[in-house]
C-alpha cells in the first residue's frame, strides 16, 4: 500500500478509511474500531448549529467539507530538537529565559503526525512511566489502551465528531504512570500547526492508584498559515483511586486561521483528584470541552483563563458530573475581552441522583474591555439529589473606575493602571497554578497579550 | 400534517368522559361540570377551523389574514427540543374552540346556572362582592362569560374588555398594538396562539391614570382535550399604572390538555405595570405561554408568576427594556410535585442606556418533580450602564426530585454590571429541629420552611392571592414528609 499523506473529507468510505489506517500502520483491533467509528458516524446526526451544545460556535467553522484530512507538515525536516513554548507568547516576546519548562518529558506532534521522538527522564522511564507517541502505543500496549481508547472516557458512537475523530485520527500521545509514582516534572505534549488542512490528535492519559502527575499540553502555530486549519484534539484522562492530576491546556495558536475544537474528559475514581487549567489566548474559532465524572470522595478543580482580541471567538463549556457521593468540585473561569472578540463560558454541574453529600461551586467571569465585545456566561446547574452544596455565580463587567482613580491618585499612569486592574482580574486564577514554571510563563503570555492591547 | 376537521357527533358527556375511581389528590379544582356547548366541537385544526372559528366571531378581513398567516407559521415551525418534553401532545385530538353560552354576562346573576357554580366553587363571587378588585373577568373555556368593570374606572376611560370585544369595538387602537410586542411567527406555540386565539383580556390605561386595586381574570378550562389559546393585550399610557392578576384552573381528566396564551404589554414612557399570575392548572395541561412586554423610557414593568400546577409548564415571562431607565422586574416562584415540569424563568433585554432590572426566581421540588429556571439577560450594544441582577434560589425536598438551573448571560456592551447567583439547597436538619423543639410537627415545620422561602414572592401578592398561594403550597406539602 503506498503511503497516503492526506484524503479529503468528502466520499469517506470504508475503502478510503482502511486505506488511511493501513498508510499508518495500525494494529487490526484499532482498524476494526475505526471502522466502527465510521459506521457510527453514519448514523449520528452531523451537528448543523442548531443543537444545543453548538448554539454558540458554528460547528462550520470546522470547514471540513472541503478540507483534505493531512498527516505531516508539508515541508521535510519539522524541528527534531524539541522545545516547548511554540506559540506565539515565547516568540512575540515578553517571555525570556527562565519561563521555559524544564519538562519531565515531551512528546510533539505538528500536522496530525508525530516530530521527533519523545523524550523522558531517565529515572521516570525505569519507574515504569511510559511516554509514547499513538502508533506505538496502539501496537505495544493494546492491553492498556484498548479497553480505553475512545470507548471508555470518550465514547466515539456518543457524538458526532468523536466518531469522526475515531475514524481519522492520526497522531497522538500516551501517557502511563504505574501505581504509586509520582512525577514531580511536568510531562509536555506539543501539537502544532503550520499549514491548512484538518488534523485529528489524541492524547490518552492513565494515571493508575496512588500515582502523580502534571500535564502541559501547548498548542501553537505560527502567524502565517497557507489556509484554514482545523485542529481536532481529544484527551482522554483516568485518574486513579488517590491519584493526583494536574492538566493544563495552553491554547496559544499564533494565527487566527486555526479552528480548533478540543475535547478534555477525566474520569476520576474513588478519591482521586483531578485539576484542570485552560488558558485560551490564540486562535481564530477555538472550543474547548473539558468534562471531569466524579467517583466517591474525589474532587475536581476547574480553573480557566482567557484572553480574545479582535476576531477571536472562544467558547469554553464545561461539564462536572458528581457521580457518586461525596465529591466535592470547583470552577473558576475567567476572561478578559478586547476589540469584537466574544467569549463564551458554558458550565453544566450535574448531581446525579445518588450522588448525596456532593459540594459544587461555579464562578464565571468576564471582564469586557471594549463596547463591541460579546460575552457569555451561561452556569447552569442540574441537580438530582436534594443533599448537595450547589452554588454559582457568573458577573460580567468592565474595570471599575475607582480601582484605576485609586492607582492614578497614586501616580501610576492610566495605561499602566489599567494593565494592573487587568492583571489583578486574572490573579485569583494564576495563584492556584502550583507548578512555579507553568506560572511564570502564564503570566508572560498574559503579560504579551495586554502589551498588545496597549500597543494596538 | 393537515387534517380535516371531523365533525363529532358526540354528546358532551361522552367527550368528557369522568375517569372512575380518579385520585383527585390535594389538587381542589379537579371537579368539572357538565356544561353543554352551545355549537358543535370539532377536535383538530386546520385552515379551514381557523376560517371557522374567524367567520363565528365575524373579524375583520385583516385578523382573518393574521390568523391563516399565523397557522402556516405553526405548520412550518419545528417542535421545540429544548425544556421539557413535548412528545406527547397531539394537536389533532384537541378541540380549539369552545363556546359554552350564547352571550356575554354582565352581572353575575346572568351567568348560566352550571357555569355560575363552576365560579363559585373557585371563590370568585366572593372577592367581586368584597370590592377587592376594579374588574374582574372570567374565561370559561374559549371565551370570556363574565366581565364586569367598577363605574368609576369606565368613567376614568379605563378599558377593560375581552379581547373579542375589545377588536369589535376599539378596532384602531387594539389594531395599533397586535402583535407589536410578540409577532405571530415569534415561536411555535405564539404561532399557534395567533392561529385560533380566543377570548383573554384587553386593556386600556388612559394617560396619567392609575388604577389603585388590582383587575383581575380567571380561566377555566373544564372539558377534556381542551386547548385553550387566550390573548391578553395591555396597554398603559404614559404616566398610567395597573395592576393585573390571573387565576387559572382546570379538572382532572385522564388525558390532556394544551393551554397556550400569549400576554403582550405595552408600557409607554412613565408607566407602571404589575401583572400577576397564580397558576394552579391541573396536572395534565400542557402549559406553554409566551409573555412578553416592551417598557420605555422611564417605565416600569413586574411579573410575579406562580406556577403551581400543570403537567408541564414552558413560560419564560420577559421585559424589553427599550427607553433610557426602563426597570423591569421578574419574580417567580415554582413547586413540582409527582408528574410535574415547572420550565419557567425569565428574560430581560436591555436595549437602553441605564437601564436596570431584576430576576428572582424561587423554584421547590419534591416526589420527584422537575424544577428548571431558564433565564436569559441580554444587553445590546449601545446598552450603557446596565445593572441586571439575577437571584435562583431551589429547595429539594427528598432524593427523587430534580432542580435545573439554566442562566444565560449575554453581554454586547462594556459598561455593565450584571450578577447572576444561584443556590440550591435542602431543608435543614437543625432547621427542622428548632421548630420541632418548639412544638411543630414535622410537616408545620417544613411548610413553614417552605413559606418564609417564596416569603420575597408572596409577600408581594395581592392579599387573597397570598393567602391562597400559601394555602396551594401547604396543600401541596401535605405527605411531603418521609
Amino acid at each position: 500500500m503506498a503511503a497516503i499523506d492526506d484524503i479529503p473529507f468528502k466520499g469517506l468510505d470504508q475503502a478510503a478509511v482502511t486505506a488511511w489506517s493501513e498508510a499508518l500502520g495500525d494494529p487490526e483491533w484499532f482498524r476494526a474500531r475505526r471502522l466502527e467509528a465510521l459506521a457510527a458516524l453514519e448514523k449520528l446526526e452531523r451537528p448543523t448549529g442548531r443543537e444545543e451544545p453548538w448554539r454558540f460556535t458554528n460547528p462550520r467553522a470546522a470547514g471540513l467539507d472541503r478540507a483534505r484530512i493531512i498527516r505531516g507538515g508539508a515541508q521535510p525536516g519539522a524541528p527534531e530538537e524539541l522545545s516547548p513554548g511554540h506559540g506565539k507568547a515565547s516568540s512575540g516576546g515578553g517571555s525570556g529565559a527562565g519561563t521555559e519548562l524544564e519538562p519531565g518529558g515531551l512528546i510533539a506532534m505538528a500536522d496530525g503526525a508525530q516530530t521527533g521522538r519523545p523524550k523522558l527522564a531517565a529515572d521516570l522511564a525505569e519507574r515504569g512511566v511510559l511516554l509514547t507517541d499513538l502508533a506505538t502505543a496502539l501496537r505495544e500496549h493494546a492491553d492498556l489502551v484498548e479497553p480505553r481508547l475512545l470507548v471508555a472516557a470518550a465514547p466515539f458512537d456518543e457524538d458526532w465528531f468523536l466518531a469522526l475523530h475515531a475514524t481519522l485520527v492520526s497522531a497522538g500521545a500516551f501517557l502511563y504512570v504505574p501505581r504509586g509514582v509520582e512525577v514531580e516534572l511536568p510531562i509536555g505534549a506539543v501539537y502544532r500547526r503550520t499549514r491548512s488542512g484538518a488534523t485529528f490528535a489524541h492524547t490518552l492519559v492513565v494515571v493508575e492508584d496512588d500515582a502523580a502527575l502534571t500535564l502541559v499540553q501547548e498548542h501553537g502555530s505560527p502567524e502565517e498559515l497557507d489556509g484554514r486549519a482545523f485542529h481536532h484534539g481529544v484527551t482522554e484522562l483516568f485518574v486513579g483511586e488517590r491519584a493526583s492530576v494536574q492538566h493544563l491546556t495552553l491554547q496559544e495558536w499564533g494565527s487566527e486561521q486555526v479552528t480548533h475544537f478540543g475535547v478534555q474528559r477525566a474520569l476520576v475514581a474513588r478519591e482521586g483528584r483531578y485539576r484542570s487549567l485552560l488558558v485560551t489566548l490564540g486562535g481564530g474559532v477555538v472550543r474547548i470541552a473539558p468534562d471531569a465524572r466524579l467517583s466517591e470522595g474525589s474532587e475536581a478543580d476547574f480553573l480557566g483563563a482567557a484572553f480574545a482580541d479582535e476576531g477571536q471567538r472562544f467558547e469554553h463549556r464545561a461539564t462536572v458530573t458528581h457521580a457518586e457521593p461525596f465529591a466535592r468540585s470547583t470552577l473558576l473561569y475567567k476572561a478578559g475581552l478586547l476589540g469584537g472578540s466574544r467569549n463564551i463560558f458554558n458550565g453544566n454541574l450535574i448531581i446525579s441522583p445518588g450522588a448525596r453529600g456532593s459540594d459544587a461551586a461555579q464562578t464565571m467571569r468576564n471582564l469586557v474591555l471594549s463596547r463591541h465585545a460579546h460575552a457569555e456566561a451561561n452556569p447552569f446547574l442540574e441537580i438530582l439529589n436534594s443533599d448537595v452544596r450547589a452554588a454559582h455565580a457568573a458577573a460580567t463587567g468592565r474595570v471599575d473606575d475607582l480601582h484605576l482613580f485609586y492607582l492614578q491618585s497614586r501616580g501610576i499612569p492610566r495605561e499602566q493602571a489599567r494593565r494592573l486592574v487587568v492583571f489583578g482580574f486574572f490573579e485569583e486564577v494564576l495563584e492556584q497554578v502550583s507548578v512555579p514554571a507553568v506560572r511564570r510563563r502564564l503570566e508572560a503570555a498574559l503579560e504579551a497579550e495586554l502589551a498588545r492591547e496597549v500597543a494596538a | 400534517m393537515v387534517t380535516d376537521a371531523r365533525d363529532l357527533t358526540q354528546t358532551p358527556e361522552r367527550i368528557n368522559p369522568v375517569p372512575e375511581n380518579v385520585d383527585l389528590g390535594a389538587y381542589k379544582y379537579g371537579w368539572h361540570d357538565k356544561v353543554t356547548s352551545v355549537f358543535e366541537p370539532k377536535r383538530g385544526l386546520s385552515h379551514e377551523v381557523v376560517e371557522e372559528i374567524s367567520q363565528m366571531k365575524n373579524e375583520p378581513d385583516w385578523m382573518r389574514q393574521f390568523r391563516h398567516r399565523a397557522l402556516d407559521y405553526f405548520y412550518r415551525r419545528p417542535m421545540p427540543q429544548w425544556g421539557g418534553d413535548l412528545s406527547k401532545i397531539d394537536f389533532d385530538n384537541i378541540f380549539y374552540f369552545l363556546r359554552a353560552t350564547e352571550k356575554q354576562a354582565a352581572s353575575w346573576d346572568e351567568l348560566p346556572a352550571d357555569i355560575k357554580s363552576t365560579y363559585d366553587r373557585l371563590g370568585i363571587p366572593e372577592a367581586e362582592k368584597q370590592r377587592l378588585i376594579a374588574g374582574v373577568a372570567a374565561q370559561y373555556e374559549s371565551e370570556v362569560v363574565y366581565h364586569k368593570v367598577r363605574e368609576d374606572l369606565e368613567a376614568q376611560g379605563v378599558i377593560f374588555l375581552d379581547t373579542d370585544t375589545a377588536l369589535r369595538e376599539h378596532e384602531d387602537l387594539f389594531r395599533e398594538h397586535w402583535a407589536t410586542v410578540i409577532p405571530a411567527n415569534d415561536n411555535k406555540f405564539a404561532a399557534l396562539n395567533s392561529a385560533v386565539w380566543s377570548g383573554g383580556s384587553f386593556i386600556w390605561i388612559p394617560e396619567g391614570v392609575h388604577v389603585e386595586i388590582p383587575l383581575q381574570a380567571y380561566f377555566r378550562i373544564n372539558s377534556q382535550n381542551m386547548g385553550q389559546f387566550e390573548r391578553t393585550l395591555i396597554i398603559a399610557e404614559p404616566g398610567s399604572s395597573v395592576h393585573y392578576v390571573e387565576g387559572c384552573t382546570a379538572p382532572i381528566y385522564s388525558s390532556d390538555s394544551l393551554h397556550s396564551a400569549v400576554v403582550e404589554i405595552i408600557v409607554k414612557p412613565h408607566a407602571k405595570v404589575r401583572y400577576t399570575t397564580i397558576q394552579n392548572w391541573s396536572n395534565n395541561v400542557y402549559n406553554l405561554v409566551t409573555k412578553r412586554a416592551a417598557a420605555y423610557e422611564g417605565a416600569t414593568m413586574e411579573w410575579i408568576d406562580g406556577n403551581i400546577g400543570s403537567k408541564l409548564t414552558m413560560k419564560y415571562p420577559a421585559v424589553l427594556l427599550l427607553g433610557p431607565h426602563a426597570h423591569g422586574e421578574i419574580l417567580s416562584v415554582a413547586f413540582a410535585g409527582d408528574g410535574q415540569h415547572q420550565d419557567a424563568g425569565a428574560k430581560l433585554t436591555f436595549a437602553a442606556p441605564e437601564t436596570t432590572g431584576q430576576i428572582v426566581s424561587k423554584s421547590i421540588s419534591r416526589d420527584g418533580g422537575r424544577t428548571s429556571y431558564r433565564g436569559l439577560i441580554k444587553v445590546e450594544e449601545g446598552a450603557e450602564s446596565v445593572k441586571a441582577n439575577v437571584r435562583c434560589d431551589a429547595l429539594l425536598l427528598d432524593e427523587e426530585s430534580r432542580s435545573d438551573t439554566y442562566p444565560y448571560n449575554d453581554v454586547k456592551e462594556e459598561d455593565v454590571t450584571l450578577g447572576h447567583e444561584a443556590t440550591v439547597s435542602k431543608i435543614g436538619d437543625d432547621q427542622l429541629f428548632y421548630l420541632q423543639s418548639r412544638g411543630l410537627s414535622e410537616a408545620e415545620a417544613i411548610a413553614m420552611i417552605v413559606r418564609g422561602f417564596i416569603e420575597p414572592i408572596s409577600k408581594e401578592l395581592p392579599m387573597e392571592y397570598a393567602l391562597e398561594l400559601n394555602r396551594l403550597v401547604s396543600l401541596q406539602m401535605e405527605g411531603a414528609v418521609g
